[in-house]
């Protein structure tokens, strides 16, 4: 800042910038006429200014420009993701909801069903049995021992050899 | 987030939204082809599967512990039971023989084989290595077929048990011939 003059600095950069009204560029025109600071300070900001304006510009990627304002651009982008996802939602429950009435749950059998069950059980171990026993007559014995039942559980593969002399 | 939200939204589908698939079961056998094979009905036909066959187990708690034991660990038991015709006999034997193969080829154990002249009997257990997980029963006579697959957790002592309850002969010996 020029200490003798009146002139403010911020008043020479503007005037250096251009930016003054023309009765105030006037007045600094003189002024810098016959104060050699005051032009020197003039000269340094017009060349700064010239300098600027060399300044190549390049175009930033969109990305860059996103990152710097995420807020505008990816507005848009928003609106359609939201409809999106809504979307989606709604598919996703009408295809569980068609699911869920496929399955069958404890809720969907009456006291009737659950009887029936019951009986049907009954029935289908007396089949079993009857063949079973059947079968057992013709093996001329019994056919699930107790003492073949419990090591079954752990290794059919090693009662092969006594059921069937070695052959499986 | 939003990626944590969609998978969210797939938790409701995976809990409430599967069938249960029997079919993939260990001790599954598929015996859709029954009816093809026979013209006539099934004399018998069971067919029940969880979670009917639990709430079954539940009903019977009191009145025959050992059933509703034995039942609530079953997936699902089916039974067929035909009435034979002297020109069917031919084609079910067949039947059961291709079975056979294709149980013992998906390594089923079978533990009985009766084969004689007036009758078929084969009885397999499948076994996943701790538990046995299926009872199959193929089985054909002069007068009748009968096919019974039971898919679940089972005990084999329990049906030993059941005895006289459903006329199993006693089981504390074996004799094979």
């Amino acid at each position: 800042m020029n200490t003798s003059c009146k002139i403010e600095e911020d008043v020479l950069i503007q005037y250096a910038f251009g930016e003054l009204n023309w009765l105030q560029n006037l007045h600094v025109a003189r002024h810098t006429k016959t104060c050699s600071t005051c032009w020197q300070i003039v000269e340094e900001y017009k060349l700064l200014q010239r300098s600027f304006k060399v300044t190549e510009t390049f175009s930033c990627p969109d990305l860059a420009v996103e990152s710097i304002r995420p807020n505008q651009p990816s507005r848009r982008k928003t609106y359609y993701w939201r409809f999106a996802f809504a979307a989606a939602v709604i598919a996703l429950f009408a295809i569980g909801l068609s699911k869920i009435d496929r399955t069958s749950t404890s809720a969907d059998y009456s006291q009737a069903d659950v009887r029936q069950a019951q009986n049907d059980a009954r029935t289908a171990f007396n089949v079993l049995s009857r063949v079973m026993g059947k079968t057992g007559k013709e093996l001329g014995g019994d056919v699930l021992p107790q003492q073949v039942a419990e090591p079954l559980e752990k290794s059919i593969s090693t009662l092969k050899p006594l059921l069937y002399g070695g052959s499986s | 987030m939003k990626r944590i939200i969609i998978l969210l939204c797939f938790v409701p589908l995976l809990v409430f939204g599967q069938e249960t698939d029997f079919s993939k079961m260990a001790g599954y056998i598929d015996l859709d082809e029954l009816t093809k094979l026979f013209n006539s009905e099934a004399v018998t036909e069971v067919e029940i599967q969880n979670p009917l066959l639990s709430m079954a187990a539940d009903m019977m708690e009191e009145e025959d512990p050992k059933v509703s034991s034995m039942l609530k660990t079953l997936q699902l038991i089916k039974v067929y039971t035909f009435e034979n015709t002297v020109d069917q006999i031919k084609d079910i034997k067949a039947y059961i023989e291709e079975l056979d193969g294709k149980l013992s080829s998906r390594k089923w154990n079978r533990f009985v084989k009766v084969r004689d002249e007036n009758e078929t009997t084969y009885v397999y257990l499948k076994n996943d290595g701790k538990k046995v997980k299926g009872l199959t029963v193929l089985s054909v006579d002069n007068d009748e077929s009968t096919f019974v697959n039971i898919v679940g957790d089972i005990d084999l002592k329990n049906i030993s048990s059941l005895g006289g309850q459903f006329n199993i002969p006693k089981m504390d010996s074996i004799q094979t011939r």
